[in-house]
């Protein structure tokens, strides 16, 4: 009888331990399911419905554009249909981004990437480096760091390719060490299609003595057209080695994105000239949003003014409007580059 | 006082053993894998899973009327992906915490402590393919009443000790990275900064944080050996919206080994 009440006792010991156990882990694996949002679903109308929400809730320029999204989306989403192939889908999604006309709002998949590029196709191309190459640098230049160096009679001329390539403090204090006895700097950023704008404040650093404001940057504070927080941007001076004396700074369309900052960061200083074609523009940090079929939403979610509160979006005009002309370039003359030698040697 | 003999703690002769680590401290390390599941809506609509680990470094004091517990280096590491698996989220954690549970009348062959914890945690998501929204990141501090149950439990031939824990957040406060823009914008000198960070409290109604975790606990081998070890379940799952309705939720499914060695 003892035995038996033991083995009585333990046997609800046992089935309590294991019902309880289980309770627990069954709580534990639904309150997941029941507390987290459902996963979106991968189906051409949830895509569209998954781009069209976070564009408007993320994009910075609707009122700048005068660009209506919702009567977007009335004309759009009547197109999309439950047995769309991806490519039919992401040419329609990629068609209804395309009306923001904005280099920073891409739909990337692994077949193709949407894009608007049109701010420059329509504009004179302005830049040849196979012309420098021929024609300035002759084999004379130096490659310091990201940056193309060779001196050209009295001054000193700087092709920098990407802000997508990093500089160093180095690079910039070899650059800098060269030009003590020269009439001027040039800096080329034409073609430069952007990157990061550390870089362009590492560069504007290097030309002022005195803290300057440069713009104000308006970050994007919640899903309605104007929710933005306002804020001043300043240019410090570096502590090291700096060159206040005159800069050319040579941009065409293709001048995009982090150089556009760059273009408007340096146009605020007062020893600098931007001579060439406006900028491209592209001012506006893009956010990036992971969709459920694996493409990839790039939308501005930014917006970046001078300190005359006009937008850089559609680029920075130059001081100084020069086109490069077929004439000049046959004889190896790149019209934008000889008008800043002619600047800096105090010629118009 | 069940949960200081593990291994016979249904048998009398168990009695002096239990005496001498009445008053026992341990310094403890944990270490396990992981399977976790995270959504941030700040990111994606997506839920991203994958595999992780675990380690956990803390002392822990046995009274007679209390279980005292340091946490005070705590690391969690996923590395998830959604269902088209083209994003790779990596998912790091840490966190400090303090627990005290005090233990209640019971009449039965069990113990049941009950008190709270105050814990300290930073969970970050870096997700690279995400350009200038690559990082998001949430700092949280939370207060989390807390209860433990042991109980003697028999199978697989032989006596177990089975300690069962829950908590669940009752009130805290977030620093992190804002739910709107990116993370990494202009800062002030013109140059990529993180973008700021907002602050929220943390209520029922915007926060749950919720642990639960079931263990055997087991001696090491030698009479004399004052040592033990728990292997366990552990389930930790925590959701936050924020000011705009965007969602935070990160679960994480734990197989935990947890070692102890007595100091004093």
């Amino acid at each position: 009888m003892a035995a038996s009440r033991i083995i009585n006792r333990t046997g609800a010991r046992v089935t309590a331990g294991f019902i309880i156990a289980g309770f627990i882990l069954l709580i534990a694996a639904s309150c997941e399911k029941v507390l987290t949002t459902p996963d979106v679903p991968d189906d051409p109308v949830s895509i569209f419905e998954e781009i069209w929400t976070f564009t408007e809730k993320h994009y910075s320029f609707f009122e700048y554009k005068g660009v209506d999204w919702h009567d977007v989306y009335r004309r759009y989403r009547p197109r999309v249909r439950d047995n769309m192939g991806p490519v039919e889908l992401f040419d329609l999604c990629a068609a209804m981004l395309y009306e923001l006309k904005d280099g920073h709002v891409n739909l990337v998949s692994s077949f193709d990437r949407s894009r608007y590029w049109e701010w420059y196709l329509d504009s004179p191309e302005n830049f040849s480096h196979s012309l420098i190459e021929r024609n300035y640098f002759r084999g004379r230049q130096r490659y310091i760091g990201p940056f193309q160096f060779v001196s050209i009679g009295d001054v000193v001329y700087v092709y920098y390719e990407s802000f997508a390539n990093s500089i160093s403090e180095n690079n910039l204090d070899l650059i800098l060490a060269n030009i003590e006895q020269k009439k001027g700097l040039i800096i080329d950023v034409r073609n430069n299609g952007g990157g990061s704008t550390e870089n362009a404040r590492k560069m504007a650093s290097r030309f002022t003595d005195i803290k300057r404001l440069v713009g104000y940057n308006f970050v994007k504070t919640g899903p309605g057209y104007n929710d933005f927080r306002k804020q001043e941007i300043y240019i410090e001076p570096h502590d090291g080695r700096r060159y206040t004396g005159n800069i050319v700074v040579l941009t065409n369309r293709r001048s995009y994105s982090a150089t556009t900052y760059f273009t408007q960061y340096m146009k605020a200083l007062p020893n600098v000239t931007i001579v060439g074609d406006a900028t491209g523009g592209g001012g506006g940090m893009p956010a990036f949003h992971d969709l459920p079929n694996g493409w990839l939403l790039r939308v501005s979610s930014s917006r970046f003014y001078n300190p005359q509160n006009v937008s850089i979006e559609s680029g920075v005009p130059p001081d100084i409007r020069v086109d490069m002309t077929e004439e000049s370039m046959s004889d190896g003359k790149d019209d934008i580059l000889e008008r800043a030698i002619r600047l800096l040697n105090g010629r118009t | 006082m069940l949960f200081l003999a593990p291994q016979k703690a249904v048998h009398g002769e168990v009695m002096q053993e239990r005496r001498n680590v009445k008053h026992a401290v341990y310094y403890k390390i944990d270490q396990g894998a992981s399977w976790g599941m995270l959504m941030d809506q700040r990111m994606s609509n997506l839920h991203y899973q994958g595999p992780g680990g675990i380690l956990n470094f803390g002392r822990r004091a046995h009274r007679q009327s209390y279980i005292a517990e340091w946490s005070f280096a705590r690391f969690q590491y996923n590395s998830s992906k959604p269902a088209h698996k083209s994003t790779i989220v990596e998912n790091p954690a840490a966190g400090l915490r303090y627990m005290r549970v005090w233990k209640m009348q019971t009449p039965g062959n069990y113990d049941i402590f009950v008190g709270g914890q105050v814990n300290v945690f930073g969970n970050a998501r870096l997700a690279g393919r995400l350009g200038n929204s690559f990082l998001f990141a949430d700092m949280i501090g939370e207060l989390r009443p807390q209860a433990k149950l042991f109980f003697p439990s028999r199978f697989l031939w032989r006596d177990w000790n089975i300690e069962m824990s829950a908590a669940a957040s009752l009130a805290g406060y977030t620093v992190r990275i804002p739910e709107y823009g990116v993370s990494f914008e202009l800062g002030e000198d013109g140059g990529v900064r993180i973008q700021g960070f907002e602050q929220q409290l943390l209520m029922p109604y915007n926060y749950g944080h919720f642990t639960t975790g079931i263990f055997i606990r087991e001696k090491f081998r030698g009479e004399d050996n004052p040592n033990w070890f728990r292997v366990g379940y552990v389930w930790d799952f925590y959701t936050m919206s924020g000011n705009h309705n965007l969602n935070v939720s990160n679960a994480m499914h734990q197989l935990v080994l947890e070692l102890n060695f007595m100091v004093k």
